[in-house]
């Protein structure tokens, strides 16, 4: 591509000679003026990554075999920046740009204008923007998020059932409680068939009605081995779900977007088992030390109930049932007073009244009419003389005075 | 299904009336007679779910592709 002939002289002997200054200038020129050496795409793995305050950035990009120089002036790093992805030593990149020869140097080198990760790098990437998509959707939303139960029946387990998830899952449930019961739904866990599988395991195990809860187990393995579980259609199917979904993938350093989609995370297949499994001892242990506070509770109240019962056939009335009758009966006396008070208001009473009636009975008896000098006259039968017809002359009458009476004879009667 | 759903809940809700009425039986003005009725009461709950957890080991199932249950065992997972 780049054909370049020094002209010989005239004699054909004598060899050119040529200053450096020119021939890297020469150089500089045909790089510049080859149309493949301008917007290139460089593949290559970052190292020596310099980062100066200028601005500037300086590394090298190389694969197993070669490396290349590369810069990248301040506003193209800049742009960099803000691009969202820095480049690291050690990261696979694809860098774009112009190969050009640093003419003082007298080597050539790539001028980057941008870079963008490649390989696992791209995969990385690629996870960061489906994550940060899903994120500002809502899917991870911790509202979104369903309650695990406290008390699990019944499990589904999506895994593949011959792995070594399945074997920790079991044994470690087993070991809380053996009471749950397991449902295995049998997916690939892993490679380019294993989205598909896995939310069909989903659907199956979301339909299985005696389950209260999901868990999908993976074991460890490489980012590779793990990274069907950030499949944008598993993250939206675990979100969809029905019942709460826990996952236990991979280890406690991984993280898929399986995992930000599900409603618990576990770190592992045995924490997820630990997460879900009811804690049969502890949960006995509760139940006892219930039944345990009851009893002696109930004890205490009896035996109080007792103490106060004692205290009272003891000291009260109840210790002496004879008191009881004196009690009647100084009840009785008492009693006994009180009616004679009152009787003897009443004859008191009755006794003032007999009085002034004696008094106003007193002032019509004639006695004390004779006492105040009137006196009655009655004939020889005791006939009260209220007439002078009654004793004609002669009659003899008797005249009754206060004190003592008079025998007379009326000596003259006149109507 | 639906019972066993209930069953799940029962236990979570039968915890939670223990939890009461330990807590009811703390009072200190506790008559005798209520006293007795939620220790009966809280006796029926301890063994109900005592029960509960004393459940047989459950076989663990296998969904097959045909949907039917098999005990997953032989295959070296279960044990």
């Amino acid at each position: 591509m780049m054909g370049f002939h020094f002209e010989q002289d005239d004699a054909g002997m004598a060899e050119a000679v040529v200053t450096v200054s020119d021939l890297n200038y020469r150089l500089a020129r045909m790089f510049e003026d080859e149309p493949d050496l301008s917007g290139i795409a460089v593949i290559g793995e970052v190292s020596d990554l310099k980062m100066y305050p200028s601005g500037h950035w300086y590394c090298s990009l190389k694969d197993a075999k070669s490396q290349l120089k590369a810069v990248m002036f301040r506003s193209s790093a800049q742009r960099q920046v803000a691009s969202g992805f820095i480049p690291e030593n050690g990261m696979m990149v694809v860098a774009k740009g112009d190969i050009r020869v640093y003419e003082p140097n007298g080597v050539y080198q790539i001028i980057v204008e941008s870079m963008a990760p490649a390989g696992e790098g791209a995969k990385y990437a690629a996870f960061l923007k489906l994550k940060e998509k899903l994120l500002k959707e809502g899917l991870f939303d911790q509202s979104r998020k369903k309650p695990v139960p406290g008390f699990v029946r019944h499990v589904a387990l999506v895994t593949s059932p011959s792995s070594a998830a399945a074997r920790d899952f079991i044994k470690v449930s087993r070991a809380r409680w053996q009471g749950m019961r397991i449902t295995v739904f049998p997916a690939v866990m892993q490679g380019p068939s294993a989205p598909s599988s896995i939310i069909d395991a989903l659907f199956q195990a979301d339909n299985f009605d005696d389950a209260q809860v999901v868990v999908i187990a993976r074991g460890g393995g490489s980012s590779e081995d793990l990274w069907c579980f950030n499949d944008e259609g598993l993250a939206r199917t675990i979100a969809a779900m029905g019942k709460p979904v826990v996952t236990g993938i991979g280890h406690e350093v991984d993280f898929t977007i399986a995992d930000f989609a599900a409603d618990l995370r576990a770190s592992t297949p045995s924490n997820a088992a630990e997460l879900v499994t009811p804690d049969g001892y502890g949960l006995r242990q509760g139940i006892e030390a219930a039944g345990r506070r009851m009893t002696a509770r109930v004890a205490g109240i009896i035996s109080s109930a007792r103490a106060a019962l004692a205290a009272i056939s003891s000291k009260g009335p109840l210790s002496r049932p004879m008191d009881m009758l004196d009690v009647r009966r100084q009840m009785l006396d008492e009693m006994g007073e009180d009616m004679k008070a009152a009787m003897d208001g009443l004859i008191k009473d009755a006794r003032s009244r007999l009085i002034s009636l004696e008094a106003s009975l007193s002032a019509l008896n004639p006695d004390a009419v004779l006492a105040r000098g009137y006196a009655v006259c009655t004939l020889g039968d005791g006939t009260v003389v209220r007439s002078a017809v009654q004793a004609p002359e002669g009659t003899e009458v008797q005249v009754r005075l206060k004190s003592g009476k008079l025998g007379c004879k009326v000596k003259s009667s006149c109507d | 299904m639906a019972r066993k759903k209930a069953g799940a809940e029962s236990f979570e809700s039968m915890m939670a009336r223990l939890t009461e009425i330990s807590e009811l039986m703390e009072e200190r003005d506790i008559d005798i007679e209520k006293a007795m009725a939620l220790y009966e009461e809280g006796y029926a709950l301890i063994a109900k779910l005592r029960a509960v957890l004393d459940a047989a080991e459950e076989k663990v199932k296998l969904m097959g592709q045909d949907g039917k249950l098999s005990d997953l065992d032989g295959k070296g997972a279960a044990r």
